[in-house]
């Protein structure tokens, strides 16, 4: 979708997952940016469905942090590599 | 446990051998395969491409094969899934489970199955008459 395999990111101190998946890539990809939030999160009429804290729900893709699935709130570190993987469908 | 990503499947009369071999004690060998159907909601299937995260997918395949050893008491478990382009009537994808008895093999074999499909990062695009789609697993 954003046809890239892979790419780097510098984000500001405090910036967490949530920060990455709504702010950083979206700012890099502008024409995915239009369908990419409905794409990987839930959605009601357009408005990005949220937990009590307020975090994001994702759609059925999975997120991970250096290679283990991890909540959205995580806070972002150097080196930290982060993967973003659409719906499987083995088998 | 043999977990193998590629572009093509070993033949399933060499896994069971392979099996056999772990284990006098294996009483049974449960098989499933899976083969890319030719159609899909009334439209011709034309053929299916797979791609999977390479060094993730084979890991993952690993650890549910285990926890169904852990879970079942099986003896021995194969999963194999293939990537690339796999025209209708070919076969995608190979669990074998060996065990003591049936029961618990069966019941490995099917929850094995099913936890690939949805668990594995393995992605299929389904080339119709009608186009291409993505396909996500229900």
């Amino acid at each position: 979708m954003l046809n890239a395999k892979t790419e780097e990111y510098e984000v500001e101190d405090g910036a967490v997952l949530t920060d990455l998946l709504l702010r950083y890539i979206p700012g890099r990809h502008r024409e995915a940016s239009k369908t990419w939030p409905e794409t990987i999160f839930r959605t009601v009429k357009g408005e990005i469905v949220r937990s009590r804290d307020g975090t994001p729900l994702l759609r059925n893709y999975l997120v991970m942090v250096d290679g283990k699935s991890i909540d959205l709130n995580h806070r972002l570190k150097d080196g930290d590599e982060v993967t973003v993987l659409p719906p499987f469908g083995g088998g | 446990m043999k977990s193998t990503i590629a572009k093509k499947l070993d033949n399933v009369e060499s896994l069971v051998g392979l099996l056999k071999q772990s284990s006098n004690e294996i009483g049974a060998i449960a098989v499933f395969v899976g083969v890319v159907r030719g159609t899909r909601r009334g439209e011709k299937v034309l053929r299916l491409e797979y791609d999977a995260h390479e060094s993730l997918a084979p890991k993952v395949m690993e650890k549910v094969a285990r926890d169904a050893k852990d879970k079942y008491g099986i003896i021995d478990a194969v999963v194999e899934h293939r990537t690339g382009t796999v025209p209708v009537g070919e076969d995608v994808m190979y669990v074998l489970v060996a065990s003591k008895h049936r029961e618990e093999g069966f019941r490995a074999l099917a929850e094995i199955v099913e936890r690939v499909k949805h668990e594995v990062p393995i992605w299929k695009k389904e080339v119709t008459e009608e186009g291409a789609y993505w396909v996500e697993n229900p």
